[in-house]
């Protein structure tokens, strides 16, 4: 049996705002074990984004994590202090973000930025640090990185720049890295070169990912395991595969159906009714339930969470796929 | 001598866009003008957007239009809609040349095609109730009584799925999806025939995006309308669209029918672009990208715009820029690889 990396137990993230409490992550539980990739699937405003910020211990005020525990490996990263966490930061648990030029300097070259981040958290000096940069542009598929290293961030494309956020993070070797969304705003042909070169630097390090995003074809595409997430809550988890082929929660079914494919061309798509609730003022109950096909009176209380099988479970009153 | 698609397709275009290029210049005063002649500096670099674009859109039917960015896809849309002028190449609405309308009836003819774009809320002005949003443009231009302004603006949300009692918020008390709603019943307010979506549904969460889809579906239905949808994503193309065109760096690479086009493609762009969209079901797997990023339009590569990247390139890529050609029925292709043949080593690679 590998072993669990990341466990995040009850996780509640709160903001309060002026609208009033948002549970932006409502009690979440997860666990990421070493060397797979752990899709976190959600629409806007679901909660993903801050569920990976919450781990990374970037909530700032009016945000903060009032319950719940997250545990690296055996340490508590909600009881760490400031230094501690940085230390652990960018060293064993790195962040990739979804516009680089937020995560990148602009005013600084990109072999300063990279020898920065080496320079913090290990004793290294310039010449074996350049190196090492070097090697891990080329291997993200960095045309004449020596060029490159040189060069500001405003001078590369927006898929070079991603290219060099995802270096910065994999250049401690983390055994655990969050992408919140890394391919979204990039052109497809881009999006591929990256995640093949992504997949094969995590593959050859067994680091283990938490991979962010709106997209289920790019989940499916990368994930080992799926969780899928709705106001705030994580209502169905498990395998892939499973998830993707015979769906439990009828937020996930839905989901699927509202993507167009092949098989069901030029005929409407079955869409979810209506829009995301406003985390302030969510429904009692499951929150899924004023669009749900499936709803009845049980379900505005609270859903239990249902273990379809040994690695599969969603939080509905009324699953697919139980065996009662 | 461009390709006519007149002979091909047996419906009559409505919407042509014949030979039409567009250069992006930066501007330059007088002053500048003159420091740079003074000082022998070199001509500021120029974007060619488009090059030699021929395209008909037929009546009643949706034309998609695919590509990456920088590929001029929203440049093509604009110029169709009149926001953008050609640099060279013209327009025809059914037949006639927008240049040899006379202004009543330009004007009269670019009510007639209605654009929607990305992002839903920078196309609605924020300080306008939705009411005022959507009977604007008609009153403006006599299509509307303004007795009946009321009821207009009722049937015109009705009819895009939205709650007519609505008529009086503004567009920041709507969800993304509702404000999208509210820019197609602005559009179809002045009664269009064509509707030029840029991107409507892209910035739309999935579920949110199926109904939008769901509505232009109505649309089409209902058969009054004729579609250009631009989109980068090519399984929403695929669920909407009955022709598609491949744009790369301003050029047409591939046009035909959806089903030729995503079971056959010919081009090696548009087989690469299939290739690499992620779809659910293949489950986890590895991609095998080709190489290289989208060249910079400032320098475009020589010859073929695509060569640099593709895997199957020869020395006349180089060279020379391939014209479109016929490779199957209905279904246009611009490679040199697919030269006289409709059997060569590219079709065995579609399959």
């Amino acid at each position: 049996m590998t072993q669990c990396i990341l466990e995040i137990r009850d996780l509640t993230t709160r903001f309060e705002t002026k609208q009033g409490i948002a549970n932006a992550v409502d009690r979440l539980s997860l666990q990421i074990y070493e060397g797979e990739v752990v899709g976190l699937v959600g629409e806007s405003g679901s909660g993903k984004s801050m569920t990976g910020y919450s781990i990374m211990g970037l909530i700032e005020p009016p945000g903060s994590i009032v319950s719940g525990s997250i545990r690296y490996r055996d340490q508590d990263l909600c009881a760490l202090d400031k230094d501690q966490l940085r230390q652990l930061r960018g060293d064993r648990i790195a962040m990739i973000f979804q516009d680089p030029m937020m995560s990148l300097n602009p005013v600084l070259r990109i072999d300063t930025q990279l020898i920065e981040t080496l320079k913090a958290h290990r004793a290294i000096d310039k010449q074996h640090a350049i190196q090492r940069a070097t090697k891990l542009l080329c291997a993200m598929g960095i045309p004449s990185p020596e060029a490159r290293l040189r060069q500001y961030p405003h001078q590369l494309s927006g898929g070079m720049r991603q290219r060099i956020a995802i270096a910065i993070a994999l250049l401690l070797e983390p055994d655990l890295i969050i992408a919140d969304e890394p391919t979204t705003a990039l052109d497809v042909t881009i999006q591929a070169q990256i995640i093949h070169e992504f997949q094969t630097l995590i593959e050859g390090r067994g680091t283990s990912v938490l991979w962010i995003t709106h997209d289920l074809a790019v989940a499916s595409t990368m994930a080992d395991r799926l969780a899928i997430m709705y106001a705030g809550q994580i209502v169905e988890f498990g395998p892939a595969v499973e998830v993707l082929k015979t769906p439990a929660h009828p937020y996930t079914a839905g989901l699927l159906r509202s993507i167009p494919s092949r098989n069901i061309r030029g005929k409407p798509l079955q869409q979810i009714p209506g829009s995301t609730p406003s985390l302030t003022h969510l429904p009692p109950g499951c929150p899924f339930a004023p669009r749900c096909e499936r709803a009845t009176s049980v379900c505005s209380t609270e859903p239990p969470l249902q273990h379809i099988s040994a690695s599969r479970s969603a939080q509905c009153h009324f699953p697919w796929g139980m065996s009662s | 001598m461009p390709f006519s698609l007149g002979d091909v397709v047996m419906t009559k275009p409505i919407l042509e866009a014949r030979n039409v290029s567009r250069i992006f210049a930066p501007h330059e005063d007088l002053i500048g003008k003159v420091v740079r002649t003074v000082m022998r500096q070199p001509e500021p670099s120029h974007v060619q957007a488009l090059s030699n674009i021929s395209l008909a859109l037929n009546t009643g039917e949706v034309l998609g239009i695919v590509g990456e960015s920088g590929c001029g896809k929203s440049t093509l849309g604009r110029i169709l809609a009149g926001i953008l002028q050609p640099s060279s190449g013209s327009i025809a609405f059914q037949g006639t040349p927008l240049s040899a309308m006379d202004p009543a009836t330009r004007v009269k003819t670019f009510l007639k095609i209605q654009m929607i774009f990305q992002d839903p809320m920078s196309s609605l002005n924020p300080r306008k109730r939705v009411s005022d949003l959507i009977a604007e443009a008609p009153l403006v231009h006599g299509l509307l009584d303004p007795k009946d302004r009321d009821d207009f603006v009722y049937n015109a949300l009705t009819r895009v799925g939205l709650d007519p009692d609505t008529l009086s918020r503004f567009p920041h008390q709507f969800s993304g999806g509702q404000r999208q709603r509210i820019n197609i019943a602005r559009a179809l307010a002045v009664t269009p025939e064509i509707l030029i979506c840029d991107e409507s549904v892209a910035a739309l969460d999935v579920s949110i995006q199926a109904q939008i889809l769901n509505v232009f579906m109505a649309l089409k239905e209902e058969g009054r309308l004729t579609f250009m949808f631009i989109s980068h994503d090519l399984g929403v193309v695929e669920h909407l669209c009955d022709r598609v065109a491949i744009l790369y760096l301003g050029k047409v690479v591939e046009l035909g029918t959806v089903e030729a086009l995503f079971q056959a493609p010919q081009h090696p762009y548009t087989q690469v672009l299939l290739n690499e969209i992620p779809r659910i079901g293949t489950g986890k797997r590895r991609f095998n990208p080709i190489r290289g990023e989208i060249p910079s339009p400032l320098s475009p590569p020589s010859g073929c715009p695509f060569h640099p990247r593709c895997p199957h390139s020869i020395t006349e890529c180089k060279q020379r820029m391939p014209g479109l050609q016929e490779v199957g029925h209905e279904h246009l292709a611009a490679c040199h690889l697919l030269n006289g043949t409709t059997s060569h080593p590219l079709m065995e690679l579609s399959k």
